[in-house]
């Protein structure tokens, strides 16, 4: 009998956990650690963040889906790793806390054969002062309780404007190395559209603040998409809908403190800044979630399982390097660490090698440029890799992960809505494939033209919504889930 | 101030568009049902592909095993 433990039940760990359900024998053990009850579907957060959509919507409560399908689920959050074990615990365990509303908070420990981490991020609102819903003055759409809180804000806003108050709105990065980009870039185009819904757009001034060196940059170094006859850089393909939609940008921007009313900032040329604004939603820089790992003795070798960044080292090439000498193979492609073979990371988890744009900092050596994105879909299709090669493992059919999933073989969809209704919904729709460039396979653009395109229109939207239907339902494990793609 | 809303002197004309904006006819392309839903079936199938694409491959046996 094998017992593999997961941690997080995000999109990476919900995925690998099914999947390992549904590939190995009972006599297995298949174990969820995660701190929420519940599956949030994070990209539909969006609509939440600008009130179009019940948070309970896009949340799917585990417990009873983990009951049916018979994987163990204990509702903690993991603090620790023994990959050695010690001499009271001879094996490899995790330690967590409970965080069961009410129930004994003393730590669990917890035995594993192999250990997936798909702890996603951690959101560091701390490193900018002032930053945040939890004692900043900013809203986030990253947690589906933040989107609740943002679009009460939003709305606020938009009775203001309507009361005749010229309103100013900010949404972006909150820092210089964030990520995720593509939902900031979404949640902008969704508020404009709730401006103009209300009937309030003539009032509202709307700003977009990124770190992104340039417009479409998001966090892949830009993309040269296929469109209208054109090979196009995604600078003017975004920049054309900024221009349509009469939304400001600022560009190259690290955030360095929110006061009450006014975002301080410094741009790629060292010179600071000041924006003033009445609802601002900027999202927060990632790190990993702050697991330590124990030797047998007890000593501390978090370093042999975690990069500086808190993100687990995996089967990356890290030596440092010039973004010239940056190549695709650097890319993990079996998500194992290198010290602990029984221990894989996905989803944000895992540690990148470097970033996938180009690395920039001010003349003063403040780094502003984009860490690399994960989202959804490489998150779970690297997650049903690995659950199927621990799988292989754990029965015998191999002795090494034979399922490669690099990001840079790898493509990536990046739906972002910029309206709602079924009829009259927009959406800017865009693909590439793969994520990492490869500019010796693609001279020129690094990626295949055939699958990096993007347009806009009302058939994007009904794709978002579609998506937002179809993973819920095999987040559910409802009949044939398996057949949904990642 | 964007494309849009900049006043057309030849100045601000030449300073100001950077970037191509949509055509009423784009703009009427974009929410006209029947295109739309071409594009929708299009979109998918270029997707699926994608995903296709995307899928793992196998370790080439021959190739040294991983560190
Ligand atoms: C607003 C927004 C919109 C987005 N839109 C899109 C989109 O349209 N398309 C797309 O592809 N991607 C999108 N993304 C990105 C996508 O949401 C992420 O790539 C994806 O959620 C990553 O999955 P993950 O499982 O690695 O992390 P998460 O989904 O964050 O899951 C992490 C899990 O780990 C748990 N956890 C945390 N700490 C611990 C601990 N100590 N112990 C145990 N468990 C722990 C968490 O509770 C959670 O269950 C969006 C992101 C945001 C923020």
């Amino acid at each position: 009998m094998a017992r593999v433990v997961i941690l997080g039940a995000g999109i990476a760990g919900h995925t690998a956990a099914m999947v390992l359900r549904r590939t190995l024998p009972k006599e297995h053990v298949v174990c969820v650690v995660s701190p929420k009850p519940y599956y949030n579907w994070i990209p539909s957060n969006i609509w939440v963040g600008v009130g179009r959509m019940a948070r309970e919507k896009v949340v799917v409560p585990l417990a009873p889906i983990y009951a049916r399908l018979g994987i163990e689920f204990i509702q903690a959050s993991a603090t620790e790793i023994h990959p050695a074990g010690n001499p009271n615990h001879p094996g490899p365990y995790i330690v967590a806390t409970p965080t069961t509303p009410g129930a004994a908070t003393e730590s669990v420990e917890v035995a594993y054969d192999w250990l997936i981490n798909a702890t996603g991020p951690k959101l560091r609102f701390d490193r900018t002062p002032g930053l945040g819903p939890d004692g900043g003055h900013t809203h986030s759409v990253c947690t589906d309780r933040h989107a609740v809180d943002a679009a009460t804000a939003l709305d606020a806003a938009i009775q203001r404007m309507k009361a005749g108050e010229r309103q100013t709105l900010v949404v972006g990065m909150g820092h210089g190395t964030c990520t995720c980009e593509g939902a900031a870039f979404e949640y902008t185009f969704n508020v404009e559209h709730e401006l103009r819904r209300h009937g309030v757009r003539d009032l509202a001034d709307l700003v977009y603040l990124t770190n992104e060196a340039e417009l479409g940059d998001f966090g892949v170094d830009g993309l040269v998409i296929r469109n209208g006859g054109f090979h196009t850089p995604s600078s003017v393909f975004a920049g054309s809908f900024f221009a349509e939609r009469s939304v400001q940008a600022i560009l190259g921007a690290h955030v360095q403190a929110i006061e009450p009313g006014l975002i301080r900032y410094e741009t790629l040329d060292g010179v600071d800044h000041e924006q003033r604004y009445d609802f601002a939603m900027l999202l927060p820089p990632f790190t990993g979630v702050g697991l330590k790992a124990f030797g047998a003795q007890g000593e501390d070798i978090t370093d042999t399982l975690f990069a500086p960044s808190g993100f687990t080292k995996v089967d990356a090439d890290y030596t440092p390097k010039p973004y010239e000498a940056w190549k695709p193979t650097d890319w993990p492609s079996t998500y194992r660490n290198p010290t602990w073979k029984n221990v894989f990371a996905v989803g944000i988890a895992f540690a990148p090698p470097h970033p996938i744009s180009r690395p920039r900092t001010s003349p003063r050596g403040t780094v502003i440029s984009p860490a690399p994105p994960r989202t959804g879909m490489p998150s779970a299709s690297m997650a049903r890799a690995v659950a199927e090669n621990i799988a292989d493992m754990i029965l015998g059919r191999a002795t090494e992960p034979e399922r490669l999933s690099s990001m840079a073989n790898m493509g990536a969809a990046c739906v972002a809505s910029a309206g709602s209704g079924f009829w009259a919904g927009n959406a800017v729709a865009m693909t590439m494939f793969p994520i990492v460039p490869d500019y010796t396979r693609w001279p020129g653009a690094g990626r295949d033209e055939r699958f990096t395109f993007g347009e806009v229109g009302t058939a994007g939207h009904w794709i978002k919504l579609v998506l937002h239907h179809l993973f819920l339902y095999k987040a559910r494990a409802k009949p044939f889930w398996w057949m949904v793609p990642e | 101030m964007t494309t849009k809303d900049t006043p057309m002197t030849t100045q601000t004309y030449v300073a100001k568009i950077t970037v191509p904006t949509p055509t009423a006819t784009t703009l009427w392309m974009r929410g006209f049902l029947p295109w739309q839903l071409w594009r929708f079936v299009w979109l998918n199938l270029k997707m699926l592909r994608m995903i296709s694409l995307s899928h793992p491959t196998r370790r080439d046996p021959s190739a040294p095993k991983a560190p």
